[in-house]
């Protein structure tokens, strides 16, 4: 018997085979990108979140030393590219002819030999403003006699958008014995990667081929809408998506950047290469949530939820750019009856322009499902505390359970596999719950503020089924294209895009669990449009459900053919050879095989009479649902009732993902995961002033969460299998970005509890607190 | 845009003597010592000046020196020589306290305790501690040496008492004696943040824990850094008891004007103050009654 | 922000309007002055430096005489950018005889700074822009007096 190799299937925890180029330093990002020739792009920026544009005087900068090209919004018109089409119908300015319409908007473009010399001359354009009235409140915005941010729409409402029953609804908050309802705002906030927007667009004008590389999560979709729009033809256009130094929906979008430069290149016949730096980047790129709504939950006095309504109205900035699926122009939002049985619930969101940035990044959310998450986590604890029932107690007797699975929701969603209980009862033995309920009676008789809270989501991602998901028309496969060499070696591509997630490693285990070939022998290949098969990109934790999926399928394709030729190659009939991981063996003489790398070779050099040489595959997986990850989370803080700062002692998150393809990449989503959450409900948000000015622009100003803060995740599982996944899996990228804020919010909201706080909107500052302590009378001075 | 500043001229000086010429001969200049609240502001567009003198290359400006009257420390000391310190650590728990918590590792590497002085923002921690401790700030200028006191130096948001051809040289500090002890607190939004407010505290108490003298320094509790001189007086002569501190913290409270910002309303911070007062007050009375 | 005062005069309402409604005049009592530019009786240009401590730019500024009713009212507007940030002031001036002889002057100063700078520190800019537009009156009722 020869030596099995050990191949990093399904469920090793094997290090990332990327992480060896991004440690050493030898990945490459757009910035790492440096062309022949190859000039700078940089913009003059707006003060203003509002203003009419009198002039622009642009002859002091084309005359400064380096400066080879200066673009205004009127040179971008007879190209038609002063606007351009976003993912949701509606277009979006690249540079202005006529107004600005939020602070830090791109005005002009400016490009030179250097850095440098384009920064210097960027100070020489001079721009006279006429300012406007402007509008950063969404509800104002809709508001008679508001200032219209987009005078070619003549309104600030974007849309009316509604999911459910109304009536039923209604009836049933009719006849509850209790209703609870809150007003919420989910503040704004940047997704913050670490590498900032940019690329380098190279206009070959004797091919008459553009290439661009660019920070973007869907190269493809890119590459398609560049198309459509300039007439040049698809097969021209390449689009590579280099190293992504994170993405998290933020690069879902594209950005007057890649055009101005693409244009600029066009112009001057040389590569120009645009990044921004962060204080460009973070107040001028698309940012997520900024949603206001009114959340109301119904329930019978024994605890039996009812029905849930959610009013609402969300910020879009100045364009709608939501990278939603057609269908659905506020997202999955209806996912928001969670993980509960509730008989009837009706949402209805009206979206409104503002002077802001676009808005509505799906940020590490499959498309609003943080929002609607946080909602229903929120009511459900508000309800619990109202009846004063245990937070987990009214969890537990409304969870779907188990045997009705699958589930079809109210909303329409049927959810694939699920065990609430189990997640959450595990959890709570974790964290010691009843030890922890009792501790805190104890320090509440000393008047010492602890507090526990839950968060028992429900995710919704993998978009999505074809009959029900596309982006421009476009279907939401996934795709994978796999291809086997002589020595059994592979290439695969697919059409997904990995900004850190670690495909190279998580596909590599699925070729690797589906033909036994090691991992180490299976290169992985993403992002390049002339080599990698269409595919819709990477966000919304889509890459495992779809694209994950397709490999599998591809996968077992080229096994079937693999089988024909281990027939032939064993001189055995097919249905007598047997599969087994990495080789074939003909049934009843174990010791007669061929291994995958023997029927490779055989493939090229010996492949059956009558049969095609090579062996590859390629496969466009259409989900035939969405998957439903969930998981129960429980957080303990203390207050401090001089300070108002909440402390978290204790964070205990498990999640079900179904089956885990690497459970080190799965620990790594949510630890990356829980912290940007506890960045949302603790610290971070973007927020402007009635003239539009920003604040939180820079990390200075802005703060995400160090090492120091971040408390210490104490993360377990459960695995229930997703029954229509290929490999069972589910995908996890988003659960604790969706999931953990409320757990947050709740813990600290039921410290305060007693003391009459039933809410407190993120970011949960201190000062916040604090106010609250002083009002209540609980505030100490020492 | 904003990684790259405006055009500027850049020069080493490698005595005292020639920075205090240069600054006094060179356009709108202005000294670079760590850099590491002047580069970012540069970079920004907040700061242009015209011309840079680099003192990094001036021989012995960084050093800890208790061997006479005071702990005498050069201007060009980088923070995280004061945390590494053993004498700072033993001797001077405000300044470890403070130095500890003055943004980050690697600001701490290259900032020094001259240039942190120097920029004098509300936000920075060491004004606040140089008035707690009553500093003295040894300067030169094209007419010789001078000698300020710490509660003058600092005359308004990133102004100081230095004209702009004077160059900080040392900070002395009065050696710490038994009985002696001060603490440094310092509410922030995150590690290596601005404070909300940091309340620098430094206390001397006699056998009986009656108070003899006291400092108190104000960070982000005005426009600039403050002395908290009312509550200092009122707690003189006084053992401190829970009441009197209550008192001193409100009368530090009552002497602090915060700006609101995205730290936080003026009345948190101003609520902060009293609190962090008394904490600072009690922690720093414990250290002192510890002995040194 | 809006900010407001108000000083009183020996002299008439309409000996200090044909003062201050002379954009000459006026022009001179500007803060942080650096060069300044008549175009029209009712339009200035000027450049100013300001700031506070080493945080200190080059503002361009069009000064403008919006409104002139006489004896009673005078506006101005201010716009202008510096500091990669847009500066807009619009100030109402109001003159009244006394009864018992002279004149007061109340103003107000509606004022909009957008951009970098306001975005960094909301609170110093205010203080600011306060701080200097008193000037501006302080020293326009020196010289009335």
């Amino acid at each position: 018997m020869t030596e099995v190799p050990v191949i990093h299937g399904m469920g090793s925890a094997v290090k990332r085979k990327e992480d060896v180029r991004f440690i050493q330093g030898r990945d490459t990002y757009v910035d790492d990108i440096s062309l022949p020739g190859m000039v700078y792009l940089d913009f003059v920026r707006s003060p203003y979140a509002h203003a009419r544009i009198r002039s622009i005087s642009t002859e002091r900068a084309k005359g400064a030393p380096g400066v080879v090209a200066v673009i205004t919004g009127k040179d971008l018109q007879p190209l038609g590219l002063d606007w351009i089409p976003t993912l949701s119908g509606d277009k979006m300015m690249v540079l202005p002819t006529e107004k600005v319409v939020f602070q830090m908007q791109e005005v002009v473009g400016v490009v030179a030999e250097s850095r440098y010399a384009a920064a210097d001359a960027v100070k020489l354009v001079e721009v006279d403003y006429e300012p406007l009235p402007v509008v950063t409140d969404p509800k104002k915005a809709l508001e008679e006699g508001s200032p219209i941010v987009r005078e070619d729409k003549r309104t600030n409402h974007v849309f009316h958008w509604e999911a459910g029953d109304r009536e039923a609804t209604d009836r049933l908050f009719e006849q509850a014995d209790v209703v609870v309802g809150q007003d919420m705002y989910y503040q704004r906030i940047h997704v913050s990667y670490m590498e900032p927007c940019g690329c380098v667009a190279y206009y070959d004008s004797v091919k008459g081929t553009p290439t661009i590389w660019m920070t973007t999560q869907a190269p493809h979709v890119v590459r398609t809408v560049a198309s459509l729009i300039t007439k040049i033809p698809e097969n021209k256009i390449r689009i590579i998506s280099p190293d992504i130094g994170g993405g998290f929906g933020g690069k879902v979008y594209v950005y007057p950047g890649s055009i101005v430069a693409a244009v600029a290149s066009i112009v001057t016949g040389r590569p120009v290469k645009w990044v921004n730096d962060r204080s460009d980047d973070h107040p001028s790129t698309a940012f997520a949530r900024d949603f206001h709504m009114r959340a109301e939950l119904a329930a019978k006095r024994d605890g039996t939820l009812l029905a849930f309504r959610v009013k609402a109205v969300s910020d879009h900035g100045a364009f709608f750019g939501d990278a939603n699926p057609s269908k659905f122009p506020f997202g999955l939002f209806s996912i928001c009856t969670g993980s509960y049985d509730l008989k009837a619930a009706f949402v209805e969101v009206d979206g409104a322009y503002t002077n802001k940035p676009q808005g509505g990044i799906a940020y590490r959310c499959s498309f609003r499902v943080t929002e609607a998450v946080y909602a229903i986590e929120r009511l459900v604890d508000i309800m619990a505390h109202r009846l004063g029932i245990d937070p987990a107690e009214l969890r537990l007797k409304n969870f779907i359970p188990p045997e009705k699975f699958p589930y079809r929701s109210v909303m329409g969603w049927v959810y694939d596999s699920g065990n609430y209980a189990g997640a959450l009862r595990k959890a709570m033995e974790k964290i010691g719950y009843e030890e922890l309920r009792r501790e805190q009676e104890e320090k509440r008789k000393r008047g010492e503020l602890m507090g526990i809270g839950i968060s028992s989501f429900t995710e919704i991602v993998g978009a999505g089924p074809s009959h029900t998901f596309d982006i421009l028309g476009i279907k939401m496969f996934g795709s994978a294209e796999i291809r086997i060499h002589p020595t059994g070696k592979v290439i695969a591509r697919f059409g997904t895009r990995s900004q850190g997630q670690g495909h190279e490693t998580t596909y590599a285990q699925i070729i690797a669990e589906e033909l036994g070939i090691p991992i180490e022998d299976i290169t992985v290949e993403e992002g390049d449009t002339d080599t990698a098969p269409y595919g819709l990109g990477t966000y919304a934790s889509r890459s495992t459900p779809t694209a994950g999926a397709a490999a599998a399928v591809a996968s077992r394709k080229i096994r079937e053919k693999a089988k024909k030729i281990a027939a032939h190659l064993l001189e055995a009939r097919e249905e007598d050879v047997v599969w087994e991981r990495g080789r074939f063996y003909v049934k009843g003489a174990p010791a007669k095989y061929k291994t995958i790398q023997e029927v490779a070779f055989a493939a090229y050099t010996n492949h059956p009479p009558g049969m095609e040489a090579g062996l590859e595959a390629v496969h466009y997986y259409d989900p035939p649902n969405m998957t439903f990850p969930f998981g129960s989370y429980i957080c303990v803080v203390d207050i401090d009732r001089g300070t108002g700062e909440a402390k978290v002692r204790r964070f205990v998150a498990v999640d079900d993902c179904g089956n885990i393809i690497n459970p080190l990449i799965v620990d790594g989503q949510i630890h990356g995961g829980l912290t940007m959450g506890f960045g949302t409900a603790f610290m971070e948000e973007i927020g402007y002033d009635q003239d539009g000015n920003i604040y939180g622009a820079n990390f200075m100003d802005y703060t995400i969460p160090t090492a120091v803060e971040t408390p210490k995740w104490e993360t377990d599982k459960t695995v229930t299998p997703s029954p229509h996944h290929p490999l069972g899996a589910k995908g996890v990228g988003e659960s604790a970005t969706v999931g953990s804020p409320a757990a947050f919010v709740n813990a600290v909201v039921d410290a305060l509890w007693p003391l009459g706080v039933t809410h407190i909107d993120m970011p949960l500052y201190p000062w916040k607190i604090r106010r609250l302590l002083e009002e209540k009378g609980y505030a100490l001075d020492k | 845009m904003f990684v790259i500043p405006d055009r500027f001229s850049y020069t080493v000086a490698h005595s005292v003597e020639e920075a205090v010429e240069l600054l006094h001969t060179l356009e709108d200049s202005k000294v670079l010592a760590g850099g590491q609240s002047l580069i970012p502001f540069m970079k920004l567009g907040y700061a242009s000046p015209k011309s840079l003198v680099d003192i990094n290359r001036i021989p012995n400006l960084d050093y800890l020196d208790d061997s006479g009257e005071s702990l005498k420390i050069g201007a060009l000391t980088r923070i995280s020589r004061l945390c590494d310190s053993e004498l700072v650590a033993k001797d001077y728990p405000l300044i470890h306290d403070a130095a500890l918590q003055i943004a980050d590792p690697l600001v701490r590497n290259l900032g020094t305790f001259g240039g942190n002085v120097c920029h004098a923002d509300m936000g920075d921690d060491l004004p606040a501690v140089c008035l707690a401790m009553n500093a003295e700030m040894v300067a030169s200028g094209p007419s010789g040496q001078r000698v300020l006191a710490a509660k003058d130096f600092f005359v308004d948001r990133f102004t100081t008492l230095l004209a702009s051809d004077e160059l900080l040289t040392e900070v002395r500090i009065p050696k710490n004696r038994r009985g002696c002890g001060g603490a440094y607190l310092k509410l922030e939004r995150r590690v290596g943040d601005y404070a909300i407010v940091g309340v620098a505290a430094q206390l001397e108490v006699d056998g009986d824990g009656v108070c003899r003298s006291v400092g108190i320094g104000l960070t982000s509790a005005s426009t600039k850094p403050i002395k908290a001189s009312e509550a200092e007086s009122w707690l003189v002569g006084k053992s401190l008891s829970d009441e009197v501190l209550d008192k001193a913290s409100t009368l530090a409270m009552n002497t602090s004007n915060p700006l609101s910002d995205i730290r936080g309303p003026a009345e948190y911070k101003k609520a902060m103050v009293k609190v962090l007062t008394h904490r600072a007050l009690k922690l720093a009375y414990k250290r002192a009654r510890g002995g040194l | 922000m809006k900010f407001e005062g108000s000083y009183q005069f020996p002299k008439s309402s309409s000996e200090v309007y044909s003062y201050i409604s002379d954009l000459r005049r006026v022009s001179e009592c500007i803060p942080d002055l650096k060069s300044l530019e008549i175009k029209s009786e009712d339009e200035a240009l000027a450049t100013v430096r300001a700031g506070i401590g080493f945080i200190r730019g080059d503002f361009n500024l069009r000064f403008n005489v919006t409104q002139r009713s006489p004896h009673t009212n005078l506006g101005y507007a201010v716009h202008g950018s510096g500091l990669g940030s847009g500066v807009d002031i619009s100030i109402t001036v109001q003159l009244e005889d006394l009864s018992t002889g002279g004149s007061t002057l109340s103003w107000v100063a509606d004022t909009k700074v957008v951009g970098r700078v306001a975005s960094m520190a909301q609170g110093m800019i205010s203080s600011q822009a306060e701080k200097i537009i008193k000037q501006f009156f302080e020293c326009l009722s020196q010289r009335l007096r």
